[in-house]
């Protein structure tokens, strides 16, 4: 199967500054893939790029296996996009914000009348149809501004961080949505700097640092990519310099830390690294408060990858 | 066309603009007109009387002739004979003409005017008001002259034989007759005015209305989610300007029809050749605004700024374009800069229709280069849109490259 879309070699540079260093990126048809990484890291760049929103200095760049370039309409024509910021007419209604923005792609109109409504019920703004933005919450108007990019159902949409500044409830029926728009058919590329959401929906993942891909893969392939395996927290009143080198010494035990409160301790996969560091405690007759094994995340990836935090 | 229809969408849903800059400064400028439709025509004159009071120290003869004489031209108010009293008859309008005869004035008159003594003067005040007071001051002179010049011929002539002389002569009046002018284009002032006064309406609601339309396509996220759509930028850059287009067209055609419809009689008195130069003119002006609207959405004006600027230059082209004072009375400097508005160039070409006869190619002739000065000038602004919007493009402000540069 073709790749839907295709990046080969993408350099863009703003003066000095390398904002995209030789970015290489393939999506298959039907997977959500998300890009990952912190503020300032090129998801941004790299899809206005792809989206011919932004000029580059080099580099291919292919949807749906032919070349993308500003005037190719008929790609353009199966493409959504989610913009991060909300992007709407402030005198237009729901129903008619997302029937221009609809139109902009399907010039039918008894088409996408029947569109529209699915778009409407799709995000549950049934009730609020007739009314302008002002009006509506913010929660709402992130679902509106889905509604507006993937009324006309599109092949390939983009969502460049759509949760931001959003309620719970929102946040959670917009990934449900993302979700079900996958389910029937749709490719959805999506970046965050929310590492829950992205392992939540997506299948495959990209963390982006500094304009560049650092690692590629499902989530079970990403973590599989770094020694922790997991991190043991025990909560522990007192902890001997003996006891501790004595769990420092286990085998698996990467690295502990303690706090006065909270010991972590960081293991490489390993059959019964719970069960040694409690028999360890239980020698000392150290007695332990909760104690919890907690996988691997995103950010251990991105912190033993580029050694610092996600959120940066 | 979806673009076409929003964008008139948006105009519509500001029915306030509308309203107050195409209706009510319409009818502002309707108001200001019918004060310039000439009065029915009656065939008959009638001076204008004035109250006025004569203040008779001398009690002579004299004195009271010329009481007399006025009051056959004006309505004689009694006012004391006190300096107050005199001074608040004037200030506060109770009289417009207050003429004191001081005493011994009729003995001091007729020696002067006899050839012994020097004449005596009378004191006079007029309202600052009322010119009708300095005419009254004049005809005044006028009747002690006759009765001066009747006591010279007639050494022996009492004073009541020089005042009943000087009565008699000044029966004599000429007659007056009211006579409808010869050019017929003067009844054509009040629609012209009204066109010249419109030019102020047509910009500010031009300039905001199309501004705010425009500036909605290009607020920064709704034009990048437009650009990656599959409409071309062209198509829809002819759309936003095609609904301009109609939106100028219709508030050209709303003020031009209620002018017509108010000042019928007084466009009528326009030869049909002038009548079209004055409403083409007046089309070719507001393409100006719609320009100017076009520049302010490429450059993605706010709201308020095109509130601002449609006030600011309707009103400052207006004025400088002579259409409220006439460009004549401005100072010379302010007259050099006039030339660089385009109302200075409306006004020329309506000047010359209130001036026309019946020849109206001469007219159009003359008024083809003002036309060919207001395109330009719609034209010029335009390209200065075209090349504005496509700095912008790039701009940090409209999420350009160098607002994604600058977000790093």
């Amino acid at each position: 199967m073709s790749a839907i879309v295709e990046v080969n070699n993408l350099v863009k540079r703003y003066g000095d500054v390398m904002a995209l260093d030789h970015f290489d990126l393939t999506i298959q048809p039907g997977e959500v893939f998300g890009l990952l990484g912190p503020n300032g890291s090129g998801k941004t760049t790299a899809i206005n790029c792809i989206l011919q929103l932004l000029t580059y200095d080099k580099g291919i760049i292919q949807l749906f296996g032919q070349p993308m370039t500003p005037t190719a309409y008929q790609l353009k024509r199966k493409i959504g996009v989610v913009p991060q910021n909300v992007a709407l007419f402030e005198e237009l209604t729901v129903q008619e914000n997302i029937d221009f923005f609809c139109a902009l792609y399907v010039a039918d109109r008894k088409e996408r009348r029947r569109l529209v409504e699915e778009a409407i019920s799709f995000v549950g703004l049934e009730d609020y149809r007739k009314f302008r933005p002002r009006k509506l919450s913010g929660g709402l108007l992130r679902r509106l501004n889905i509604a507006c990019g993937i009324a006309h159902c599109p092949s390939l949409a983009f969502f460049d961080e759509p949760t931001v500044a959003v309620d719970p409830q929102s946040r959670n029926a917009i990934l449900e949505g993302i979700r079900l728009m996958n389910e029937r058919g749709c490719t959805v590329v999506y970046t965050s700097h929310y590492m829950e959401e992205v392992e939540e929906i997506c299948s495959r993942i990209m963390i982006m640092d500094r304009g560049r891909a650092v690692a590629v893969g499902t989530n079970a392939e990403l973590k599989a990519m770094v020694g922790t395996g997991e991190r043991i927290r025990a909560e522990v009143a007192l902890l001997p310099d003996e006891v501790r080198r004595r769990i420092a010494s286990l085998p698996h035990v990467r690295r502990i830390d303690y706090d006065g409160e909270l010991l972590s301790v960081h293991c490489e996969q390993g059959a019964h690294n719970v069960g040694d560091v409690l028999g360890v405690l239980a020698d000392a007759s150290i007695a332990v408060g909760r104690l919890y094994s907690e996988p691997p995340t995103l950010n251990d990836v991105f912190l033993e990858i580029t050694g610092k935090q996600l959120r940066d | 066309m979806q673009a076409f229809k929003t964008a008139l969408g948006v105009c519509l849903r500001h029915p306030v603009y509308l309203i107050v800059y195409v209706g009510l400064l319409s009818l502002m400028g309707l108001f200001m007109g019918q004060s310039l439709v000439a009065a029915p025509d009656e065939g008959e004159f009638s001076a204008a009387r004035i109250p006025f009071t004569v203040v008779d120290r001398d009690d002579s003869r004299l004195s009271r002739a010329i009481g007399e004489f006025l009051a056959a031209r004006g309505e004689w108010v009694e006012v004391a004979d006190e300096q107050r009293a005199l001074q608040d008859a004037v200030a506060t309008g109770q009289v417009d003409y207050l003429l004191i005869v001081p005493e011994g004035f009729e003995e001091d008159f007729m020696a002067a005017a006899r050839g012994s003594g020097v004449a005596p003067q009378l004191e006079s005040v007029f309202s600052f008001q009322s010119s009708s007071a300095m005419l009254a001051d004049t005809q005044v002179n006028q009747y002690l002259r006759l009765v001066g010049v009747t006591a010279a011929l007639d050494l022996g002539a009492s004073a009541a034989q020089a005042i009943a002389s000087a009565n008699e002569a000044a029966q004599e009046s000429a007659s007056v007759q009211v006579v409808n002018p010869p050019q017929l284009a003067v009844g054509a002032d009040a629609f012209l005015f009204y066109l010249m006064w419109g030019s102020y309406p047509l910009t500010a609601a031009i300039v905001v209305s199309v501004g705010l339309l425009m500036g909605a396509f290009s607020r920064v996220d709704v034009r990048r989610r437009v650009l990656v759509s599959p409409v071309s930028a062209l198509s829809l850059g002819m759309q936003k300007v095609a609904a301009g287009f109609v939106v100028t067209v219709a508030v050209w055609a709303f003020i031009i029809g209620l002018g017509l419809a108010a000042f019928r009689g007084s466009a009528a008195c326009l030869p049909p050749g002038a009548l079209a130069l004055a409403l083409i003119a007046t089309f070719l002006y507001a393409l100006t605004p719609l320009a100017i609207a076009f520049l302010l959405g490429q450059l993605g004006a706010s709201e308020m700024v095109s509130n601002a600027v449609g006030n600011i230059v309707g009103m400052v082209f207006t004025f400088l374009g002579g259409a409220w004072v006439s460009i004549s009375l401005l100072p010379a400097s302010v007259q050099a800069v006039a030339s660089f508005t385009p109302v200075y160039w409306l006004t020329n070409v309506l000047s010359s229709c209130s001036e026309a006869g019946g020849a109206t190619d001469a007219l159009w002739a003359s008024a083809l280069p003002s036309l060919g000065v207001l395109a330009l000038f719609a034209v010029a602004i335009f390209v200065a849109a075209l090349v504005g919007g496509r700095l912008r493009l790039q701009s940090s402000q409209a999420g350009g490259n160098a607002a994604a540069a600058r977000s790093r």
